[in-house]
């Protein structure tokens, strides 16, 4: 199937080809090359999966948009083209909230690790000072002890001969509550295995809903609601199974804070409350007396691994 | 008319389809790639002529196509390519007389107006069909050959200008023009659309998983 050069056209007119917008006889030899130019057919192939792209997220505009819901949705195979997109897209930001929740854990795995080698250090110096300490005091006194005794009592000032080097050199037994506090030191330092994600108000139906990826044993979900106005002083969620309507979940009062150039609310939900569906969240805004004013609605997935 | 009558229940034989096959790979034995691809262009072009049966469409065009073969043997006046899409444009102009077109909307279609529905985000509606969807598409992309699992990820990952960006070093990567890493990826994925969608049988799968670029 050979390439013709001549009839590769830019990608604008191949986007108002895709949309039915050209008259037929423009349309005509695009036809043509479309079935007989392999170039032409995987370029025109090229410029429709963009441009299926750019509508699932949410890029297209005004008469193009109009025309490719009115005319390009119209047909089932270029509405399967449409779902092979959005499940692209779906695996991305899967992926994307996967990798940032593993690069969050490795950080605080890796954080946890240097806190608990310096509990251990900062417990080993302890144990060895302490230790040096009861054996210096418990030591058998025999002769020579006596007369450096006397000698100390003569002459108290401790000269070059006196017994460092009879500290215990083999490690010393831990005392019977060591082993528990440096455990006690494990816990406080174990990772609370949380999952963030960063999501912005719903603004229109048929958005992409942002997937989150929750792996076993996450014990809490962080959801960061993305503010477009902050005009509270605290905010209150509410996590509801948009089937049922259910409230599953309240928070109490929440202060806003700044992240970058945006206003962030975070709500952290009990990782437990979660299945594989999607969920709402209602963001009200608590004013002075506390009386609660809705603001937006967010929508997530959860996936549970 | 006989001869007419006898057109019209013509039967794609087995030793029809392989001359086709033949006659379409032009020489190179491709597998039954070349008829695929044909196949999947014929769809297309029937789909954006709004024909309501796109599919009968195209294989009503490789039948004529296939019995004009076995009629004359074979065929001088235009390449495969050309010819096929000569047949389909008298398939397109008959349908057009029989009434098998006809200006679809999307409200004929699928009962919906405008934006919002499973249309634009066919993963809000469904969980089910949602996960039989990713699950599809997890298992067709491992069908593909590693280079081209990432390459296609890859090329069609992130937003606008991040997307653009992407692309550049990716083409660089891999010493490519944009255009040639359009034409490449755009391959990759029709391919894996074949098989997402359904329409790859374990003949097909082979395809998806064999033929190189």
């Amino acid at each position: 199937m050979p390439s013709n050069e001549n009839q590769i056209a830019d990608d604008s007119l191949l986007v108002r080809y895709l949309l039915g917008e050209l008259p037929e006889t423009e349309a005509e030899p695009l036809d043509l090359s479309s079935v007989a130019d392999d170039d032409f057919a995987a370029r025109l192939s090229a410029v429709e999966n963009d441009l299926v792209d750019a509508y699932v997220r949410g890029d297209l505009e005004g008469e193009t948009l109009e025309r490719f819901t009115s005319w390009f949705l119209a047909s089932e195979p270029r509405r399967a083209k449409v779902a092979l997109a959005a499940a692209l897209l779906e695996r991305e930001r899967t992926a994307r909230v996967a990798d940032a929740a593993a690069s969050r854990l490795s950080w605080k795995a890796s954080s946890t690790r240097r806190r608990t080698w310096s509990l251990l250090a900062a417990a080993m110096l302890i144990l060895v000072t302490s230790g040096y300490l009861l054996v210096v005091e418990l030591r058998p006194k025999g002769p020579e002890s006596r007369i450096a005794e006397r000698r100390e009592a003569a002459a108290p000032a401790v000269t070059a001969e006196e017994p460092v080097t009879q500290l215990p050199s083999p490690p010393l037994p831990l005392p019977a509550e060591e082993p528990g506090r440096v455990a006690d030191s494990r816990a406080e330092a174990a990772p609370l295995r949380t999952i963030s994600f960063l999501v912005a108000p719903q603004t229109r139906a048929g958005e992409s809903v942002v997937t989150v990826s929750v792996p076993p044993g996450t014990d809490e979900v962080t959801a960061r609601l993305q503010l477009e106005f902050d005009e509270f002083p605290q905010y209150e969620v509410v996590l509801k199974n948009p089937a049922t309507d259910e409230s599953l979940w309240r928070s109490g009062g929440l202060r806003p804070r700044r992240q970058g150039a945006l206003r962030i609310v975070s709500a952290r939900l009990p990782a437990s409350l979660l299945k594989t569906q999607n969920y709402s969240v209602e963001l009200a805004g608590l004013s002075s007396d506390g009386a609660p004013e809705f603001i937006g609605n967010y929508v997530f997935r959860a996936v549970l691994e | 008319m006989a001869s007419k009558e006898l057109k019209k229940h013509w039967n794609l034989s087995e030793e029809a389809f392989r001359a086709l096959l033949a006659w379409l790979d032009g020489g190179a034995e491709s597998d039954g790639a070349s008829y695929l691809e044909m196949r999947r262009r014929l769809v297309a072009y029937f789909d954006r002529k709004n024909s309501s049966s796109p599919e009968d469409l195209a294989d009503e065009t490789l039948n004529r196509v296939a019995r004009r073969l076995e009629e004359e043997g074979e065929i001088r006046d235009a390449t495969p390519p050309h010819f096929c899409y000569m047949t389909a444009r008298f398939v397109y102009l008959e349908s057009l007389r029989s009434g098998g077109h006809r200006e679809r909307s999307l409200e004929e279609t699928s009962g919906a107006s405008g934006r919002g529905l499973t249309l634009s985000a066919p993963f809000d509606a469904d969980s089910e069909s949602q996960q039989k969807m990713m699950g599809r598409l997890e298992d067709c992309l491992e069908k593909l050959q590693t280079g081209e699992r990432e390459l296609i990820l890859e090329y069609y990952r992130g937003e606008r200008r991040e997307k653009i960006e992407r692309r550049r070093e990716l083409a660089m990567k891999l010493g490519l023009t944009l255009n040639a890493l359009a034409i490449r990826a755009a391959r990759i994925r029709s391919r894996l659309e074949q098989c997402v969608t359904g329409g790859a049988d374990d003949s097909e799968s082979t395809f998806l998983s064999h033929r190189s670029e």
